[in-house]
């Protein structure tokens, strides 16, 4: 057979949607809820533990002690020291991940699937008995501190506390998870020890099994694990709503001499993840930032060659996360870079999107959405958001239609909220010598940020 | 010496080859409704010249913006709005591409992938070259000269490699060399390397073979095959003295970078070399890591890894120090250790934890069908590097071959010998932090012992 033409794009074959991995949900004896995603042909298997809290119950000078406190869950529990647990986790093939962010803690684990019972009882200990000793305390805590001294050098990173700490003002959500030389300068081994207690117990505790083991091959075991922990408390209040608001119109500038690129966030508090909006904000993300061919990236990377890429995103955090757009651009090119940003979002906000375009947009999410869960930790994350969200389990099983059915109205509504240039904080890390004239040229008040 | 109950892994696949030499290797798998193409062409940095330094990877920029039947765009618009996403790298063997799409999309991913390998310069211009140039540029910027210890790897190459040697310059190039970069160059580098002959197709997913022989055969065999490749010249490869230099860059933190000539990909000693790098460093329960991140409490992070390379790799062990302590310190207790494991070997568990962590590495790739390090890209990888696409099975079992008495005897040979180079990346104005080399040997090896 030959080809007629090659110009013939070629047709789209019959889309085949796929049921997403469904979970049981069962709880242990002592309230501990377990999702479990049964998985038979799986070669790994993954487990999480979240603990709802996380950095945004700390008052401002406690900076950086949840993810401190996270850091030395693994350094040592149950009866094993710390190097004793790392020689564990490591023997059977395991990687073991500990963190905090705004909303919670995280305990990933992954091994292959022979592994499963070994891998849930160091978890459990991780979880349940973490030893804290002052030895390990002390190292990590220096370590911490040289790690919060080398990012002040990223520009990266400048722009990231800054924006942040723009448009959050006070809330804990605008506070720097890694913390600061002030906030970490005096912190003692009892405070992270009382950060575990007044956040880990059974009530606020989510596990999480994707793998080829069934439920009742692993019930037993967790309740092994996890059946006893009482958790100790008072537990820390969770945070109330955030209701979402806009930020003043200026330009922020973080000074990083000699800088051969700008870091640029241009922003504001985004949606919460319950709005009944979210499909529409998925697709006009996917539009302005959200993808190769995005409005901001066929601009500033692919048009004008001024940057390696720019995106744009909605974080889903509990309450509020926030909205940014991103990218770095050639020192000279900032401030016209800030402003062809700001002109992608007034031309979405007032003008229709055109119909193939949109339709680009919505396939993209649509059909895209099978391969997203293909791996072990992609389910696990999955999952383990939707339950921190508070959002169903089976909360993908509409998102096709949900998304196949946004119109150009509806991604002009949410444009008017998110993208009302009046209502973001432009963020700047960069050569101050080099920019700073130029940024004042642009038609937004110029604020210098200590960084 | 193999234990019985060790895992093995495999991927099944088909291979067969046009007309005009197209290798193809396809791997069915039914468990998503997705499918990744890859295409592997033999060419990467190694094949530039001094003075064209940079373009393999210019010319895989210049791959993505359009072909004599997809117009400019087309190509990342179609596959988004099939739901598919793509990339490609380049280093200094190859250069690939790959997306991953929905089943019902393969007959657009691979009229795309046939577009650009056989009529790609039809549609080049000056404006294409001139964009991308500019991304590449700005690329450049945000991955190296504008991060924290960016400039490390280019100046160890200088160091490590003779003039002369492919592997001498960096893969993202100097921005001289993209400058002088021109059409004419883009047209050659299209004739001489990207062609059939010179290619791999692999196809993995939901597929039927018949469907993936005929489409293939289809849209690829009427592409000339194009001739061999031109060879290069590899000149030997020698640290005759231990080296050291020092980089002063925007950093707080000083680092250590040190370097070994280590084997090629698949020779002699490439197990051994990817085994005791898990040794020294390669998690928590690691000698270096033990020794001067946990007991010493001098660095704030140690690493090490294997550079693979198809000429010939590199050892490296990465160091951090926390403030104020001296490059030279750690450069000296890394010896050290190195020394005690050279003389009396690793111990069993440390051999075991090493190949478990190997092991599941494996079993991590496998979930994948697309992406970097997918099966896809697996298959490729094996059949350029190997030989045989169905090398994955052997390539675990070398490592599983690694026994205490070979990993000291490698440690021993290459390693304990002083022929390291060291790189110190410290805070401007902080060269006295830099690790200086030691005193040099008896006066008969000055000239390093060659010929």
């Amino acid at each position: 057979m030959r080809l007629s033409d090659r110009r013939q794009i070629p047709p789209l074959g019959t889309v085949r949607n796929v049921a997403l991995p469904s979970a049981e949900t069962f709880c242990l004896g002592n309230g501990v809820d377990v999702v479990h995603v049964h998985r038979p042909d799986s070669g790994l298997v993954g487990i999480e533990v979240l603990v709802r809290g996380g950095a945004s119950t700390l008052e401002a000078h406690e900076a950086g002690l949840a993810t401190l406190t996270a850091d030395l869950l693994d350094e040592g529990a149950g009866v094993l020291e710390s190097l004793e647990l790392a020689q564990a986790i490591e023997a059977i093939g395991a990687r073991m991940s500990t963190n905090s962010g705004y909303d919670g803690f995280h305990i990933r684990a992954t091994a292959p699937s022979r592994a499963t019972e070994r891998l849930i009882e160091l978890v459990a200990d991780v979880t349940t008995r973490p030893r804290f000793a002052q030895a390990d305390f002390e190292r990590e805590l220096s370590v911490r501190k040289a790690r919060v001294l080398q990012s002040s050098s990223d520009p990266s990173n400048l722009a990231d506390d800054a924006f942040l700490s723009v448009v959050y003002g006070e809330d804990p959500y605008g506070v720097p998870l890694m913390g600061t030389a002030t906030t970490l300068g005096t912190l003692k081994r009892e405070a992270v020890m009382r950060l575990y207690a007044s956040h880990f117990a059974p009530q606020r505790t989510t596990l999480f099994v994707v793998g080829n083991a069934a439920r009742q091959e692993i019930e037993p075991v967790l309740e092994k694990g996890f059946g006893d922990w009482k958790g100790s408390g008072p537990l820390r209040p969770l945070p109330g709503a955030l209701t979402p608001f806009g930020s003043a119109p200026r330009i922020h500038l973080v000074d990083k001499p000699g800088a051969s690129q700008s870091e640029i966030r241009v922003g504001r508090v985004g949606a919460a993840p319950d709005d009944p909006d979210v499909p529409s904000l998925d697709v006009l993300n996917t539009l302005l930032g959200g993808s190769f061919t995005s409005r901001l990236n066929s601009k500033l990377r692919e048009e004008k060659g001024f940057t390696y890429g720019a995106f744009s995103v909605f974080t889903d955090n509990v309450r509020v996360g926030p909205f940014s757009a991103e990218t770095a651009v050639h020192t000279p090119a900032t401030a016209e870079a800030i402003t062809d940003i700001l002109n992608e979002f007034e031309r979405l906000r007032t003008e229709p999107v055109p119909g193939d375009e949109l339709q680009r947009a919505k396939q993209y999410l649509a059909l895209r959405l099978p391969a997203r869960f293909e791996t072990t930790s992609q389910v696990l994350e999955a999952i383990s958001e939707l339950t921190l969200l508070s959002l169903p389990l089976d909360w993908y099983s509409h998102y096709v239609e949900r998304v196949m059915a946004v119109t150009a109205a509806d991604v002009g509504r949410m444009a008017k909220i998110y993208l009302d240039t009046s209502q973001v904080a432009v963020v700047v890390a960069g050569d101050r010598a080099t920019i700073e004239a130029q940024l004042r040229e642009l038609d937004r008040e110029v604020v210098l940020r200590a960084p | 010496m193999k234990h019985p109950a060790q895992p093995r892994v495999h991927i099944e696949y088909t291979q067969f080859k046009l007309e005009n030499g197209l290798n193809v290797l396809v791997h069915a798998d039914d468990s998503l409704p997705i499918v990744a193409v890859n295409v592997w062409y033999h060419v990467g940095s190694k094949n530039e010249r001094p003075g064209r330094t940079g373009f393999a990877h210019l010319f895989e920029h210049l791959m993505f913006e359009g072909s004599e039947n997809v117009p400019e765009g087309l190509f990342d618009e179609l596959l988004e709005g099939s739901g598919g996403i793509n990339n490609g790298s380049t280093d200094s063997d190859r250069t690939n591409y790959w997306e991953t799409v929905p089943t019902a999309a393969l007959e657009r991913a691979l009229w795309l992938e046939a577009d650009r390998m056989g009529w790609l310069l039809q549609t080049m211009d000056q404006e294409k070259l001139d964009a991308q140039r500019s991304v590449v540029m700005n690329e450049r910027r945000e991955s190296y000269e504008n991060r924290p210890y960016g400039m490390a790897w280019e100046t160890i190459l200088k160091a490590v490699y003779p003039e002369g040697h492919p592997y001498r310059w960096p893969t993202i190039g100097s921005m001289e060399d993209l400058e002088r970069a021109t059409l004419d160059d883009v047209r050659d580098f299209f004739r001489t390397f990207y062609h059939p002959r010179n290619a791999s197709l692999a196809i993995a997913g939901a597929v039927s073979i018949d469907r993936v022989r005929a489409w293939v055969e289809l849209y690829f065999g009427d592409i000339p095959a194009g001739a061999p490749i031109p060879s290069i010249d590899v000149p030997p490869v020698h640290i005759a003295l231990e080296g050291r230099e020092i980089l002063e860059d925007d950093v707080e933190l000083a680092r250590l970078e040190l370097v070994w000539v280590a084997p090629a990909s698949f020779a002699d000693g490439d197990a051994e070399a990817s085994l005791a790098a898990e040794v020294l460093a390669g998690g928590k329960s690691s000698r270096l890591y033990q020794q001067l991140v946990v007991e010493a409490e001098l660095a704030e992070d140690v690493d090490a890894f294997f550079e693979e390379g198809e000429l010939g790799g590199l050892f490296v062990i990465e160091v951090t120090a926390l403030p104020g302590v001296p490059l030279s310190t750690l450069d000296h207790l890394i010896h050290e250790e190195i020394a005690r494991l050279a003389s009396s070997g690793p111990t069993a568990d440390e051999v075991q934890r090493a190949l478990a962590q190997t092991e599941a590495g494996f079993v991590r790739s496998l979930e994948r069908v697309g992406g970097f390090d997918g099966k896809a890209d697996r298959l490729n990888y094996y059949h350029f590097t190997a030989g045989d696409a169905g090398f994955i099975g052997r390539d675990l079992e070398r490592y599983q071959a690694v026994d205490v008495e070979s990993l000291r005897c490698w440690v021993d040979l290459t390693l304990a010998e002083p022929h390291a180079f060291g790189l110190s990346v410290v805070p401007r104005g902080k060269t006295e932090w830099g690790a200086n080399a030691p005193e040099p040997p008896a006066p008969f090896d000055v000239n390093g012992g060659e010929g």
